[in-house]
């Protein structure tokens, strides 16, 4: 396929969009934001919770009261009529306003759109000043009239969800002249003197009229000086009040209230058991690695006891025991081989063998051995030993 | 009920502790220590949560009583 140059794509949707039977005449509620008016020309969205629509005013084209559009601001609530289009440059949709109607031209309508629009201006609705609900609050204000049945949804749900809270609550009429004043003293008191985690302000329904409290500057202010964040809980979400605008959280109804302002119970206890869990096995594993450790240790100090020691001592005696038995045998050997060769040369040299061969040996009186001629004189008797006994004789004679 | 001894300070302490359990190396003993402790903070927690009713008080500005329902 051919591509298509931006243009086309732009024109084929303006095509698309103009020629749409709904969208060829359409009206168009919401809020102004971003107003800005030039000579001819005027420039502003259309907002709501979600989306953002832009509008452009052309004032040859304005069907309405050219001037009356230079008192339009940020934050009014209009119903906007005209067509659609798209804007080629930046490829937006953008709505060609032909007649504007800023909405309940009555006076409370007006007051209404007047005063939304100046706190608008003063940031009362800005995501900045939005305090966080706590997670898990100890105490909780309520502002709410004692009698209607929003104190005992919120009650319900308290008592189903989460029995650990105080409940504060402080009655107070949500109709009539005292209304705005009771309104506003209830959150003073509780914010100021209660120290509560959290303010539920509370309405169950109700015409416009009865709203109206909710729609006051006094109570709007209040809730927007309070220190503890609140939640409101006015009525029908089409309607909905500056309070609950101005309020941190706002909740369709008392029960939604009190279901965002208290965490549930049983959430709260598994989480408690899954700290449990982890808590156990944490310790099981400390306990796991640390008998491992000492195994290891056990076993490092085995190789390392007296005992064994011992052992590798006993052992070493023993070979030596053995090498000093070796030694000693073979010293034993050979003395005795020393032994025998000496008996040998003390038999060579035994007089005894000598006289068996028929040598003598004489003694004289003195039994001295005789062995030279001057050794004796005549006269002289000597003993003769031979091999089997002794033979007495006399020196006769003697030649040298 | 005394802010120290509050649901949400005594579930902060539980958590304290399983967390230093898990990743810090704390000695054996402190290690059981923690974990006495812990279970202990559980059983009361899980009280809490299953006996302890709140109270409902009534706020009267006339007298500036406080008035239990």
């Amino acid at each position: 396929m051919k591509p298509l140059k931006v243009t086309e794509v732009t024109k084929y949707v303006n095509r698309l969009v103009t020629m749409d039977p709904i969208l060829n005449r359409i009206r168009v509620e919401g809020e102004i934001a971003d107003f800005h008016a030039r000579e001819n020309i005027v420039y502003l969205s259309l907002k709501d919770d979600a989306s953002s629509l832009r509008c452009v005013i052309y004032l040859d084209a304005f069907r309405g009261e050219k001037k009356d559009l230079f008192d339009l601001e940020d934050g009014l609530q209009v119903v906007a009529d005209g067509t659609l289009s798209v804007y080629a440059k930046k490829s937006i949709v953008q709505l060609n306003v032909l007649s504007l109607e800023v909405l309940g031209t009555g006076s409370g309508r007006e007051d209404y759109n007047k005063l939304r629009a100046r706190l608008y201006r003063l940031g009362y609705f800005e995501r900045s000043h939005k305090i966080p609900l706590p997670t898990i609050p100890q105490r909780i204000g309520i502002v709410t009239s004692a009698a209607g049945a929003a104190i005992q949804d919120i009650f319900q749900v308290l008592k189903r969800r989460y029995p650990i809270a105080d409940v504060l609550v402080c009655p107070v009429t949500v109709q009539g002249s005292r209304a705005a004043n009771e309104v506003v003293r209830g959150i003073e008191i509780l914010d100021e003197k209660k120290e509560v985690d959290v303010i539920i302000v509370a309405r169950g329904g109700g015409s416009t009229e009865d709203l109206s409290v909710f729609n006051d500057e006094l109570v709007v202010e209040a809730i927007f000086r309070c220190h503890t964040p609140i939640v409101t809980a006015i009525g029908h979400q089409i309607d909905i009040s500056l309070a609950d605008l101005t309020a941190d959280v706002s909740a369709a109804t008392p029960t939604e209230a009190a279901e965002l302002v208290v965490p549930d119970s049983k959430d709260l206890m598994k989480d408690l058991n899954t700290q449990l869990l982890r808590l156990t096995s944490s310790i099981a594993g400390r306990i796991e690695s640390n008998e491992m450790t000492l195994q290891l240790l056990k076993s490092r100090l085995q190789l390392k006891s007296p005992v064994e020691r011992f052992h590798e001592k006993s052992e070493r005696a023993t070979s030596l025991v053995r090498r000093l038995e070796k030694s000693i045998c073979l010293r034993l050997e050979e003395a005795e081989r020393e032994l025998s060769a000496t008996r040998k040369l003390l038999e060579a040299v035994n007089p005894e063998a000598w006289l068996k061969k028929g040598y003598a040996i004489v003694y004289d009186k003195n039994d001295q051995v005789v062995s030279t001629v001057d050794g004796v004189t005549d006269g002289d008797c000597l003993r003769i030993r031979v091999t089997d006994g002794w033979i007495g004789a006399m020196v006769k004679e003697k030649e040298k | 009920m005394k802010q120290s001894d509050s649901y949400e300070a005594n579930l902060k302490e539980l958590e304290t502790i399983v967390e230093r359990l898990e990743s810090e190396a704390p000695s054996l003993e402190e290690g059981v220590d923690l974990y006495r402790r812990g279970v202990q903070l559980h059983k009361k927690l899980s009280a809490m949560l299953t006996q302890y009713q709140g109270k409902i008080e009534m706020i009267r500005e006339e007298d500036g009583l406080l008035k239990n329902e």
